[in-house]
């Protein structure tokens, strides 16, 4: 009976090799990035050791010149923004990095998406990118688990953490540049009208709230100062209760002041620091980092 | 449950392993519940559906076998046709055909007050449905006898492998195997279990890798210049053979590993030098059944000429709108029926190749694009979208969507593989080449090559088959 069954058993025995073996080099190679600026994300799991960590979305990623906090105060600072993630991956982030090198100040650079019912684009589908850390970080593993019921059966394959992603391994293991760790702002200016931002009827979503309770509760546990910011948008507000009524929690469940910064006419009334109705430029990071950079110190001088 | 999911990962060895576990006798009823089980689990409900077919096209093929005249045996196939197509009707064209009257009234400005039902369209209505009609025209032919045991029946149409999307079986072929004993056979486990891999690998690497462009094209033409729509067009080309033809390599290879043998349903149709060739080598279980139910009914070649090409173009306009309720479709039925009349007015039909030519691969290419042209309707949203996708892939060339290299890239590496393994298949048959070695061992390490493609480069949450819709 086995020798009738070869063909299954010889692809059973080659599908577990390959896949091994595979993944095994493939997670060299995501580890082994020679350019920070083309995956900062296996910098942040290996290297990290900054006092001053930002997380967000883009916003975050844009919005906070890192190497203007540390110049002015004194703190190594890294940019940990990323487009397009809410709070789950922050949380996930911010998880590893106490457990590795636990910072002195975080900013976390809140937006609607990190509370609110969005589409699956804004919720979990694009925490893929944490896929080659799961194997490692136990939070990023907790975090893909939230994509769907199957990825628990999909990791059990080396491979798959680097599924469509590996003509970008190669390409970032043979760039030689330098590391670089400078921020890169956005040079566009806009010269468009403001955006209308409406509240949608879109919902408080319970577990992405639990999720950003958890940052904040992660935080203060772990004797880390948390400031949380809503960074300028070159818009006008129809009704944002919602923002107000989350900032309103956090600050009633754990006494943080949320400094909102949607509205700040200092930003709402010069389109020449933003790239778009969503970003500011290099300009506008550089004003408004100034701004964050005042809140650091003052805490620090106190 | 789709095919591609986790739970069917599941499902389909358990039914295998206690299929076979299970004595003969109890195997049948075995199967029926794994397949409505199966069924429902997309809409539990439309379960009466499937079962109110089933059981009005048996009641039907009984009564038309013991009907002692010919017009008793009409009435009963009469009734089981029109409750059946009225069922499909109501659910899958009703709201097609109000929304038509109502906006030709309004031309003229008149009012239609029929509201439209938005009923859902049940998963495989249109393929269960065809598939047990075609039973009761078989018993009324009497090329069949009527089958006696309802259960065996219901199982016929419901059987979970080629239930939503075929391939659509002849009573002839499958209900007789049912009443078969099927012993575990490890070559049909080996050669099933290869189809699937391989029906795995053309929807998840290339299907849904392909149709990322495509969506983003076609669903946005207005936005995109010629060149993309053209590149998109090449791509839906393919993204609907790999997720039709896949689904049926995996309906197909599920069936043969429980010992059941489904008819093939594709055969490398881009390879065709002519539409005729073309429709003997795509859906060939639904071409076949259109071919033996409406176009040989309607005379077939059997009459003169012209009376001949309108029995083909209403054959493909038919065929057209089992497709989809959307004029889109019907056009895409209509030019295929045209390319067919066409072809065989100027003899391209009878055009016979003994080996490969330049005027063959002349021929492979023009029929390609006349292919690729109705692809367009098939594909676009509205009519309107297609003729203007139409128009601007002759008329507005740019440099081509940037819509993400992976696409591009993983796209043209699962093609690849397609082409290497569809021109071995359709040029050497013969030789065992790799993927279909005779060795074990070359065997299972080219299918275990091809799932390690699709972890690496398959895109997981594709979601579910285009052919689902229909």
């Amino acid at each position: 009976m086995i020798s009738r069954l070869k063909y299954f058993v010889y692809l059973i025995l080659f599908v577990v090799i390959l896949d091994v073996i595979l993944g095994k080099f493939l997670q060299y190679t995501y580890n082994s990035e020679r350019n920070i600026e083309n995956d900062r994300l296996p910098y942040f799991y290996n290297k990290l050791n900054h006092e001053v960590l930002i997380f967000g979305s883009s916003r975050a990623l844009y919005h906070y010149d890192s190497e203007l906090i540390q110049e002015k105060t004194g703190l190594t600072c890294f940019n940990a923004g990323f487009n397009g993630q809410n709070i789950y991956f922050h949380l996930a982030l911010l998880q590893s990095a106490i457990k590795k090198h636990p910072p002195k100040k975080v900013i976390l650079d809140l937006m609607y998406i990190d509370f609110l019912q969005t589409s699956s684009e804004w919720d979990t589908d694009n925490l893929r990118i944490l896929l080659p850390q799961s194997q490692i970080s136990e939070s990023a593993y907790e975090a893909i688990l939230k994509r769907s019921k199957t990825e628990k059966i999909k990791l059990l394959s080396s491979i798959y953490p680097y599924n469509s992603i590996i003509h970008q391994l190669f390409i970032n293991y043979f760039d030689l540049n330098d590391n670089d760790l400078k921020f890169k702002g956005l040079d566009k200016i806009w010269s468009g009208d403001k955006a209308e931002i409406y509240e949608v009827n879109l919902e408080i979503d319970s577990q992405k709230m639990d999720a950003l309770f958890t940052f904040i509760e992660t935080c203060i546990s772990n004797d880390i100062e948390l400031y949380i910011f809503i960074s300028p948008h070159y818009a006008i507000h129809y009704n944002n209760s919602v923002y107000r009524k989350t900032i309103k929690l956090i600050n009633e469940n754990y006494g943080l002041f949320v400094l909102n910064h949607e509205n700040d006419s200092l930003f709402t009334a010069d389109a020449s620091l933003f790239a778009d109705p969503n970003h500011l430029n290099s300009d506008g990071a550089r004003v408004f980092t100034e701004i964050i950079i005042e809140e650091l110190i003052k805490d620090e001088s106190k | 449950m789709l095919f591609n999911s986790f739970a069917f990962l599941i499902f389909f060895p358990t039914v295998v392993l206690l299929y076979f576990l299970l004595p003969h006798r109890f195997r049948w009823f075995f199967l029926l519940v794994a397949s409505y089980y199966f069924y429902m689990n997309w809409k539990p409900v439309y379960a009466i559906l499937i079962f109110a077919s089933t059981l009005i096209t048996w009641g039907c093929g009984y009564l038309v076998e013991q009907a002692e005249t010919k017009h008793k045996k009409r009435v009963f196939l009469t009734l089981s046709l029109l409750i059946n197509f009225g069922i499909l009707f109501l659910y899958k064209y009703f709201d097609f055909l109000n929304e038509s009257v109502y906006h030709l009234l309004e031309l003229g400005g008149l009012r239609w007050p029929v509201p439209n039902l938005d009923l859902l369209l049940p998963v495989g209505i249109s393929f269960y449905t065809f598939q047990a009609v075609g039973y009761t025209i078989d018993v009324y032919r009497g090329d069949l006898k009527a089958e006696k045991h309802f259960g065996i029946y219901a199982l016929f149409v419901s059987f979970f492998p080629q239930l939503v999307a075929g391939p659509i079986e002849r009573a002839k072929n499958l209900l007789p195997q049912f009443w078969r004993k099927h012993t575990f056979d490890p070559a049909r486990l080996e050669s099933g279990l290869k189809q699937m891999i391989w029906g795995f690998f053309m929807k998840v690497v290339v299907a849904d890798r392909l149709a990322l462009l495509v969506n983003a094209a076609y669903n946005n033409s207005e936005a995109h210049n010629g060149t993309t729509l053209l590149i998109a067009t090449v791509f839906f080309a393919f993204q609907i053979y790999c997720d039709f033809a896949g689904y049926s390599n995996i309906a197909i290879g599920a069936a043969r590993i429980m010992g059941f043998d489904l008819m093939t349903n594709f055969r490398r149709p881009y390879f065709s030098t002519n539409i005729g060739e073309f429709w003997h080598r795509w859906h060939i279980s639904l071409s076949t059944w259109f071919r033996d139910y409406v176009y040989i009914p309607l005379g077939g070649n059997r009459v003169g000429v012209s009376r001949n090409y309108f029995n083909i173009f209403v054959t493909f306009v038919v065929s057209g709108i089992w497709h989809g309720a959307n004029w889109t479709f019907v056009i895409w039925g209509g030019l295929h029926g045209l390319y067919n009349t066409s072809q065989k007015f100027l003899g391209i039909d009878k055009i016979r190749f003994k080996r490969f030519t330049a005027l063959k691969a002349t021929l492979i290419m023009v029929n390609f694009i006349l292919v690729l042209l109705a692809w367009v309707f098939f594909r676009a949203n509205t009519t309107a979208d297609a003729f203007t996708i139409l128009g601007k892939i002759f008329t507005n060339p740019g440099i081509p969507f940037k819509e993400s290299i992976t696409t591009y890239l993983y796209g043209i590496i699962g093609l690849g593989i397609l082409m290497i393994k569809e021109t071995s298949e359709e040029f050497f048959p013969d030789s065992n080449f790799f993927f279909e070695s005779k060795k074990p061992l070359v065997a299972a390490f080219a299918s275990s090559l091809i799932i390690i493609i699709i972890l690496s480069i398959g895109v997981f949450d594709g979601g579910q088959f285009i052919y689902f819709q229909f």
